[in-house]
């Protein structure tokens, strides 16, 4: 068969036989675009009887592949209908057969129905039969009959019934404005007059003009609607001139010329004297509707009409007619109408100064406020909620508490301005718990826990079990408790558990039940092996802090000094620092709080390894220099200060790492809130990294922090949390923390040690490492090595601080399918390494995408392009970690893999008649560099890298 | 056959005649039984059991094959206070029965023409639900039908006279206003998306192969069936799921394609009109089971377009309408400066005829009938053809055909099994 087939594809070269072409096909098929779609369906088309007897034999047997099998058939048809011709013939002919020789039902009528969509008419009575469609014959009455039933009396709805049927819509127009004067029935006349109408015939406005001043009001309504239909200017002065007449008259002329072209409000406006209280109406809600400023007069001469309605209408039109000049009179008008007016006034006036921000008509509103007496005041609060900001709106509930209706009118401004700011959940929690400062009732208390329970964030948890207690926010306080817990399995600790306990009993209504069992799964998923958040702060007192021991002359609190303190001298310390810490820190307002002017930070008793936590703080406004920070492992620090301190370069924002000088330490996105106000930190320190989000915002994503007290050692394991006091008043509340288990370092073997081995990397730290450390990333003890393309696959390399000339460097790795990544050695710290120094190649060999090409010095352990790996078995499968040495002393190299030697020679004997690759390789010249990783922008991950002189 | 139109003509002729519109007298009963009109409905799934007790007619008779449903039926009847209704299996029964004026029609969509006209040669009038048709070829039959018996016919969607509809956060009528206005110039582009506020409801896909299942007793698969091809019975076909299969509805886009896309056509003014060509972007859809896509272009012949975006498909920064001098977003917010003052020049858009039963009474045609319902249908089953063939469509507008196109005529006028036909 494979020669036949051979014999076949060297006739015709471009085609594949049958099998080759429906495989292809079934593996894309359903296909996703249509161009591989039409590619596919040509190709299967192609392959005729053969293929489609093919896809046949698979169909029928109903397995897994049934669906492609399908489609493919489906492609088949569809191409031959776009076809036609034989083509379309052929595959009719054969899916007929197909349909007759199916057994199973589900498979004649796959083909049934394609023939269907092939034109052909597939008679099997068991399954389907077609009918042919019967258009019937459509009996239109003549203009003949048509003119008879008019004249006859014929009743309306048969009259319509023929109407509706009429075939030639021109004769029988004629025919009917031919009739029209002699029918009897005014009913019949207003009816024909509709249908006149609907024709939107310009030529028949004399017609229906003659019907405008009728006595009978249907034909009047019915004329006036054709006239208006017609569109035609002429019209529009007839119109108008309903107006003036009854109060219907006025009413129709209204609801007609809303429909009509033109200049409306200026045609009406001359009839307003005449026009009685109805059409004076009219006039206004026309001047209105066309927002005609040029009748602004007199709208301003019929707000006090005798007639209230006419008075109400002129109010209303105000917001339409006013502009920026009326504001003045305006505000008066305000602080003297009549309630029910008040409205309408508050939308003119809104209306007058449209145009402006809404900070301008703040200002604005704000200004007149502060002259006006307290009871006109309250006329002007619904505008200026309307045009405040976050800020501002909550600024006015703060100053209405006597009023709880306004108090309530701006809490719920608030949230919905709020919401519609589209801001975070971590974020809105803040809103929401600053406007329960200003709550005058239960009622507001409830609305903002229900925000809360919306939030998902963590602090909403035990803020909310504050209104537990309160039997009128009870059920509110439980609600929102159990929503963000229950959609946040990750937010637990001992309070929260006891929270969620107390709740249980909250009987929440009508889903108490299913409340009851989200709160017992909740409670079943907790951890038992790992407390979670646990508060740092009994808000009381200052149980669980200590003083920092100051230890330079700076005042600053060194650890490493501090660790050198003799016992003795370290109690005595820190009684002192204690002291001091008594009468600088204080717990005030629930907070704890820093009311002193020195430098002297608040320190945990409990010293930290990785942790997560949570915390808020706030700067007291008013301070030249609002400054503090949060200190991790007592290495400074998250930073928080006023962004407007410019001068110190604080308007990057909040939450960077001040202190680093090498890695970043700008914050990604300025997330402060305005000083004075709570901000909210999660900070999450695994290893010698530090992320940081600020009010629900991404500040600081996984940066290395800096060892401040000294930058060639990494940050210490395992220190205190410290609080910052920088001289400003300061408050910090609602600290939990969670510790996270941490990466041990790996040791050294005794061996190793003994031999004088050095750990470059121990699974914590890059700090004897320079050169890429963002795509080489310290995770879960190991370099990971992410897959990176930077304009290329170059990722940059990472290379040891130190330089070594003869060596033992010993690692282990793990590799992804065909990673590459190669071990620079002698290398400059620049430049290819494989040929401005030297490489020692990393490569999954085994991939198949690279069978048949690979040189022999490019297989794993070769020294690249000198000496090849003699060894191509000992790499490990992919997944599994190896262990490498290499070796280099003088010109001698042995690499060795999972303990069997892949390459050993001699360099200087290997290039002495040029290199193997053929390329430049100044490289050979060196005899000493750095050791490095050389990123080709493949996932790779490494781990316990050590190196001994020789 | 026109006797009891023409006697609740004159009833309805003298209540006008009082001006005491019928709403201020309020409440049920205030018009004698014989003078209010009456109806029947055929199938009583989500739709007929879902919002149809609010007409102010009176409801005398149900009809389903599923015995469980007529019975829901008839109970739900009774609890909303019309007493015993006449309960039928056959639809052909409904129709015939005399005391019916209105029939009602709420079975999947591969019913709706034949039912239409079967209750317009009783000399009924019909009340049918979206989509109007499942094929291009049973509307035009059904607009033939309803002209050739005097029928007065609604479609079932409201969006063009009252609502707001879905995400996009105004009512038409404004967006009427703007557009004949002209400010936002010609020809316009409308996007019908997620963006603008339109859910595809993709989860009406079909599912490929089902196994045949025992026809549980309570049910008449046969007159379910009717006009579509035979097909062994799976419970999936029937009943809540059957949007998802070509041979009774067209998935998401025949659920909510003509409650999305006939506002869009009377804003565009093309109750006359169908478009000249459509373009699908989809994965290949199965023979039996209709499923998602990505997008469907509309193009009409003076520019306009209508495009239909899936799931999450498109630019979500996209305006509602797009025009050469201006675009209008969600909540009619429109980006040409000054519009509102621009816009108070222009008039509003004419009044529709809203009230059915008015209309039933004063034979005027309903805001949305037969002949603009068709042709709003017609962009859903355009859509549905293009995605069943998978490649650009174009389309004759007065022929109401595609253009040398044999396959997908065929898909127009598709056959019905005996014995029905229309």
């Amino acid at each position: 068969m494979a020669f036949l087939f051979a014999g076949n594809a060297q006739a015709q070269p471009t085609q594949r036989n049958a099998k080759t072409v429906v495989g292809d096909a079934l593996a894309k098929l359903p296909a996703k675009d249509l161009n591989l779609y039409n590619d596919l369906a040509t190709e299967l088309l192609a392959t005729g009887d053969e293929g489609m007897d093919l896809l046949y034999n698979m169909f029928v047997k109903q397995d897994d592949s049934m669906v492609p099998v399908e489609h493919a058939l489906l492609a088949i048809a569809s191409k031959a209908t776009e076809l036609g011709g034989d083509k379309l013939a052929d595959v009719a002919n054969k899916f007929k057969s197909f349909a007759d020789k199916s057994e199973d039902e589900t498979i004649k009528q796959f083909f049934v129905r394609e023939l269907m969509v092939l034109g052909v008419n597939y008679d099997n009575k068991n399954v389907t039969t077609t009918s042919e469609y019967d258009p019937g014959t459509t009996a239109a009455p003549t203009i003949k009959q048509l003119v008879k039933a008019i004249k006859k009396g014929t009743d309306n709805v048969s009259l319509f019934d023929m109407l509706n049927r009429v075939n030639d819509v021109a004769a029988a127009k004629d025919a009917i404005v031919k009739a029209l004067p002699k029918v009897k029935s005014n009913e019949t006349k207003a009816d024909l007059l509709w249908w006149l109408g609907e024709l939107k015939d310009n030529s028949l406005i004399d017609v229906f003009k003659g019907y405008l001043g009728s006595g009978d009001s249907r034909l009047k309504e019915e004329a006036a609607w054709a006239l208006t239909k017609t569109g035609d200017a002429s019209v529009l002065p007839m119109l108008a001139n309903l107006v003036s007449g009854s109060d219907s008259d006025a009413s129709l002329a209204e609801k007609c010329l809303k429909c009509f072209p033109g200049k409306v409000a200026d045609e009406v406006a001359p009839y307003f004297d005449k026009a009685g209280a109805a059409g004076k109406q009219a006039i206004l809600n026309l001047i209105a509707q066309r927002c005609s400023k040029g009748n602004k007069n007199l709208v301003q001469d019929a707000l006090f009409n005798n007639n209230a309605d006419v008075s109400k209408a002129a109010f209303a039109a105000l917001s339409s007619v006013a502009s920026p000049a009326d504001t003045l009179a305006l505000y008066s008008l305000l602080e003297s109408c009549n309630d029910a007016d008040c409205e309408s006034v508050q939308k003119a006036i809104l209306s007058a100064m449209e145009g402006l921000s809404n900070a301008e008509k703040y200002e604005l509103l704000k200004n007149r406020l502060s002259i006006v007496t307290p009871a006109a005041a309250q006329r002007y609060w619904p505008m200026v909620i309307e045009v405040a900001n976050i800020p501002q709106t909550l600024d006015i509930m703060a100053k209405n508490t006597a009023d709880a209706d306004m108090s309530t009118k701006a809490l719920h401004a608030y949230i919905v301005k709020s919401i519609n700011a589209g801001e975070n959940g971590v974020q809105r929690l803040l809103r929401w718990r600053e406007a329960m400062n200003y709550t005058v009732n239960d009622a507001q208390r409830c609305t903002l826990l229900d925000r809360i329970g919306e939030t998902g964030a963590f602090q909403g948890i035990m803020y909310a079990a504050k209104f537990l207690d309160n039997k009128a926010t009870e059920v509110n306080a439980a609600n929102a408790i159990r929503q963000i817990a229950t959609s946040n399995p990750n937010y637990w600790g001992p309070a929260i558990v006891d929270v969620m306990n107390r709740i249980k009993s909250v009987d929440t209504g009508r889903d108490y039940p299913y409340d009851l069992q989200r709160i017992e799964n909740y409670l079943a998923a907790v951890p038992a092996d790992d407390p979670g958040y646990v508060s740092m702060f009994n808000g009381k007192d200052l149980t669980g802090w200590q003083g920092m021991i100051p230890t330079n002359a700076n005042g600053e609190g060194d650890p490493f000094l501090r660790a050198k303190l003799s016992a003795k001298k370290l109690a005595a310390a820190q009684a002192k620092a204690d002291k001091v810490m008594a009468e600088n820190w204080v717990v005030a307002n629930g907070n704890i709080e820093f009311v002193g002017h020195a430098y002297d930070n608040l320190c945990t008793k409990k010293k930290y390894k990785d942790f997560e936590m949570y915390l808020d703080w706030k700067i007291y406004p008013g301070q030249r220099e609002g400054d503090a920070g949060i200190y991790l492992r007592s290495c400074p620090q998250v930073q928080i200060w006023d962004t407007a301190r410019t001068w110190v370069g604080a308007q990057v924002g909040s939450g960077g790492l001040y202190n680093n000088q090498k890695t970043e330490r700008i914050p990604l996105v300025i997330a402060d809130n305005a000083v004075g106000e709570w901000n909210s930190f999660y900070i999450k320190m695994q290893g010698e990294r530090v992320t940081v989000y600020l009010n629900g915002k991404l500040v600081v994503d996984n940066i290395v922090l800096e060892n401040y007290w000294n930058r060639d050692l990494p940050i210490p394991a395992e220190e205190y949390i410290e609080l910052q006091a920088h001289g400003s008043r300061i408050a910090y509340r609602d600290l939990y923390i969670h510790e996270l288990p941490s990466q041990e370092p790996t040791q050294l073997t005794a061996e190793e040690k003994a031999q004088g081995f050095e750990m470059l990397f121990d699974g914590t730290s890059l700090h004897k490492w320079h050169g890429n450390k963002v795509d080489y990333n310290v995770k879960d003890g190991e370099i990971a090595v992410e897959s990176r393309s930077r304009g290329g696959s170059w990722i940059g390399d990472l290379y040891t601080n130190d330089e070594y000339a003869d060596f033992i460097f010993r690692f282990e790795f793990k590799l992804t399918p065909g990673a590459n990544n190669g071990v620079g050695v002698r290398s400059p710290g620049e430049g290819d390494s494989a040929y401005v120094g030297y490489e020692v190649q990393i490569l999954d060999h085994y991939n198949d995408i690279y069978k048949g090409w690979l040189a022999p010095y490019q297989y794993h352990g070769s020294l690249y392009g000198i000496i090849p790996a003699k060894n191509r078995d000992a790499l490990k499968p992919v997944g599994e970690w190896n262990s490498e040495e290499i070796y280099m002393k003088g010109n001698y190299i042995r690499v060795t893999v999972n303990g069997q030697v892949v390459t050993e020679g001699d360099i200087a004997e290997a290039t002495k008649n040029g290199t193997i690759d053929g390329n430049d390789h100044p490289g050979l010249k060196r005899k000493s560099g750095y050791i490095g990783f050389l990123g080709h922008g493949d996932r790779l991950w490494i781990r316990n890298v050590r190196v001994k002189r020789l | 056959m026109t006797s009891r139109r023409q006697f609740l003509k004159g009833s309805a002729a003298l209540a006008a005649f009082t001006i005491l519109p019928r709403h201020v007298l309020g409440g049920k009963g205030y018009i004698a039984p014989s003078d209010q009109l009456t109806k029947g409905i055929i199938g009583f799934g989500g739709i007929g059991r879902g919002h149809h007790f609010h007409m102010p007619d009176r409801l005398v008779a149900v009809c389903d094959v599923d015995e469980t449903r007529l019975r829901r039926g008839e109970n739900m009847a009774k609890e909303a206070g019309f007493g015993q209704v006449a309960c039928y299996h056959n639809f052909m029964d409904l129709i015939h029965d005399p005391n019916v004026d209105i029939v009602h029609v709420c079975t999947p969509p591969h019913w709706h023409a034949i039912m239409s006209i079967e209750a317009a040669k009783a000399g009924k009038d019909v009340w049918c639900e979206k989509p109007m048709t499942r094929t291009i070829g049973e509307g035009k039959r059904v607009v033939e039908a309803m002209k050739r018996y005097n029928t007065i016919f609604r479609l079932n969607t409201w969006f063009r006279f009252e609502d707001t509809f879905y995400g996009l956060g105004t009512e038409v009528a404004p967006l009427k206003k703007l557009v004949q206005s002209g400010l936002l110039g010609w020809p316009l582009t409308v996007t019908v998306s997620k963006h603008t506020g339109f859910d595809w409801k993709f989860f009406w896909v079909g599912k490929e192969h089902l196994d045949p299942q025992p026809i549980p007793d309570y049910f008449d698969y046969d007159l379910w069936l009717g006009p579509a091809p035979y097909k062994p019975y799976n419970e999936h076909r029937c009943h809540d799921t059957f949007r998802g299969y070509w041979d009774y509805d067209a998935g998401g886009l025949g659920d909510m394609g003509q409650h999305y896309l006939d506002p869009v056509q009377y804003l565009l003014g093309k109750d006359n009109e169908s478009p000249i060509k459509v373009e699908v972007d989809a994965p290949q859809q199965h023979y039996d089971a209709a499923g998602t896509w990505r997008e469907i272009v509309y193009t009409y012949a003076d520019g306009c377009k209508i495009v239909l975006w899936g799931e999450d498909f498109g630019d979500p920064k996209t305006p509602y309408i797009q025009g050469p001098n201006g675009n209008v977003y969600n909540n009619f917010i429109c980006d040409i400066p000054g519009w509102k003052d621009k816009l108070a020049d222009f008039p509003d858009p004419l009044p529709q005829e809203t009230d059915f039963l008015e209309c039933v009474r004063t034979r005027k045609k309903f805001a949305l009938n037969e002949i603009n319902g068709h042709r709003s249908c017609t962009i859903v089953n355009m859509g549905a053809v293009a995605l069943q063939l998978g490649r650009t469509l174009y389309f004759d507008s007065d022929k109401q055909e595609f253009i040398n196109d044999d396959a997908a005529n065929r898909l127009v006028y598709q056959p019905m099994r005996a014995p029905w036909k229309i």
